[in-house]
């Protein structure tokens, strides 16, 4: 589905916000494609949530501008939120009113007629079939997360902003929603906004990603070739630790290597394969008994945040 | 649109527990004041009219419906204003409490149209609850009590006769359904301002309470402000137990009430146009 139409769903243009002296958003700029799983990564407090709000009109900028599907949103101009669904933050309902007349309302609010037969499909998609009419307050966290999800999907919206959707789920279920996200991208062509601190899973979904850390941007682009760029490092274990260091540094003089206290050596390996390193260690009669590679967008986000 | 936004706003405002307190509670002071009165009310009259008997004729019994409502509604408009704030007060505020206006704001909808939208559901509110009160007074009243004049003691002593006193009332709670929409569009602008439904409750009536008492000093410095505090003119449906009534009177209070009604709901547009939602 990746980048299939290049068509810009979101451009946000030097968009700034402040809240007193703290410097929320700092002239960011960003662009996301159709059919793009965009992630939007960077620490608590890094900007994201204020970022998504001014994306959605939430807050207002106080310069730059965001366009939605090529168009300026303004308060005169919200028919563009026709296509956009969104769930920021906390899934707050009206948690005296049952799941499905949640969604009723909400739906009425979109100027769509959900019909029962819709609701109660959409309830089941996110797993909460059986439960339509159980009042929102008897819900736990993960299962409002995923009452949030239905009443982003309500309008059938193009565009999907997930604000820390696995947030308060369970193992499962955040394999559910991770599978649902990738379902509604590859099956239904959804484009999705998904902001998270949770880097493993923007690793398992997204195919785009910015990272911002103090309201700026610091890396963005393909996953992948920000993994290829954030570098590898490879960790060796063997009997002769002081031997091997020398060997490695004699062998590979422009990368660093590390005898760590447990005797375990690390070594920084961008562009070295790992099999000429095991090769050169048995070759030279020294007894491998461990190598491992790491290779993460956490070392990344860790690196540029 | 605005029409199926007022819809959505009344199908959250009556499922919930809080919108029913105010009827609830108005029931319940009825109900007080009417077995009250039938137990013991015609030994206050008796009382009361003790001299006036011996001069003038009055036609029926004098503890009747009219003379009930007039009670009720004498000590119930101090308690209505804060069952109307209750509710208005919680229209904004309680969305961003709850955290709710992410939901509804990522929507296709205006801050305009919702405003409007919740604006006009907290009056038509308003209006229910002072037409459940009149509806009280004088539709259960009637059950309880026959027709008859009425003694009005307003700097004077104006007697009504039966078939001159109906109007009087409905026109008195048209009128007050005209205050109670001052105080609840005041309780609607606290609300845009505030997260915090009790903040605007209690904001509202701190405002009425002062506005109040300055309106009731007739000291110098006091004259000078009472023209400009909404609290002199919630009073004006006592006019209509004039005689004559002063419709001049009844006319310019009545236009300076919807001009407050119309200044609180303008005021709290441009504040909440311009408002960050970050709850």
């Amino acid at each position: 589905m990746m980048q299939e139409h290049q068509q810009t769903v979101v451009a946000l243009r030097d968009l700034s916000k402040s809240f007193g002296q703290i410097n929320a958003v700092d002239n960011l700029s960003l662009s996301v494609c159709r059919g793009d799983i965009y992630g939007f990564l960077g620490p608590n407090g890094s900007g994201k949530s204020t970022t998504i709000r001014m994306m959605l009109s939430l807050i207002r900028p106080d310069s730059g501008e965001v366009l939605l599907f090529g168009e300026r949103l303004t308060d005169h101009n919200r028919s563009i939120l026709r296509k956009v669904g969104a769930l920021i933050e906390r899934p707050d309902f009206y948690n005296y009113l049952s799941a499905y007349r949640n969604l009723e309302i909400l739906a009425g609010y979109s100027g769509v007629d959900a019909d029962k037969k819709k609701i109660f499909a959409l309830l089941e998609m996110v797993g909460l079939y059986g439960r339509e009419h159980s009042k929102v307050k008897t819900f736990s966290q993960g299962m409002k997360q995923r009452l949030g999800i239905a009443q982003a999907l309500l309008h059938e919206p193009e565009l999907i902003i997930l604000d820390e959707p696995v947030n308060g789920l369970d193992p499962q279920g955040i394999r559910d929603m991770r599978e649902l996200i990738l379902r509604l991208n590859r099956e239904h062509g959804k484009t999705l906004i998904i902001s998270s601190h949770i880097l493993r899973e923007m690793e398992l979904v997204a195919n785009r990603m910015v990272v911002i850390s103090k309201g700026r941007v610091v890396a963005e682009g393909n996953v992948h070739e920000l993994i290829k760029d954030s570098g590898r490092t490879l960790n060796l274990l063997t009997n002769k630790p002081e031997e091997s260091l020398q060997l490695l540094k004699k062998h590979f003089p422009r990368s660093a290597v590390y005898l760590l206290p447990n005797g375990e050596l690390e070594m920084e390996a961008m562009h070295i394969d790992a099999p000429a390193i095991s090769r050169l260690i048995v070759e030279n009669g020294i007894e491998l008994h461990s190598l491992s590679s790491r290779n993460s967008l956490e070392d990344y986000f860790l690196q540029v945040t | 649109m605005m029409h199926r936004l007022i819809k959505l706003e009344f199908s959250k405002l009556f499922r919930r527990g809080l919108t029913y307190i105010g009827f609830g509670a108005i029931l319940l002071i009825v109900l007080i004041i009417h077995a009250g009165m039938y137990a013991e009310g015609r030994k206050l009259l008796d009382l009361l009219m003790k001299n006036l008997s011996d001069v003038f004729v009055f036609q029926g019994d004098l503890i009747n419906v009219y003379t009930v409502s007039y009670i009720i509604l004498n000590s119930l408009w101090i308690h209505i204003p804060i069952l109307v704030a209750i509710v208005s007060g919680d229209m904004l505020s309680g969305e961003a409490g709850r955290g709710t206006f992410r939901l509804l704001l990522t929507r296709p909808v205006s801050r305009l149209g919702l405003v409007t939208a919740k604006y006009i559901t907290a009056q038509i509110y308003t209006a229910m609850l002072v037409i459940f009160l009149m509806l009280l007074s004088l539709g259960v009243g009637r059950i309880f009590y026959p027709t008859g004049d009425m003694i009005v003691l307003i700097n004077t002593i104006n007697i009504f006769g039966q078939t001159d006193v109906l109007w009087r009332f409905l026109a008195a709670f048209a009128y007050g359904i005209i205050s109670m929409w001052v105080v609840s569009g005041l309780a609607f602008l606290f609300s845009g301002l505030s997260s915090s439904s009790l903040s605007s409750v209690l904001s509202t009536m701190a405002v009425i309470i002062v506005f109040t008492i300055i309106s009731n000093f007739s000291l110098g410095i006091f004259e000078v402000i009472k023209p400009f505090l909404f609290t002199t003119y919630l009073n004006g449906w006592m006019l209509f137990f004039d005689d004559p009534v002063n419709w001049e009177k009844v006319i310019s209070y009545a236009a300076i009430m919807i001009f407050h009604i119309t200044a609180f709901f303008i005021a709290t547009l441009v504040i909440f146009r311009k408002k960050d939602i970050t709850t």
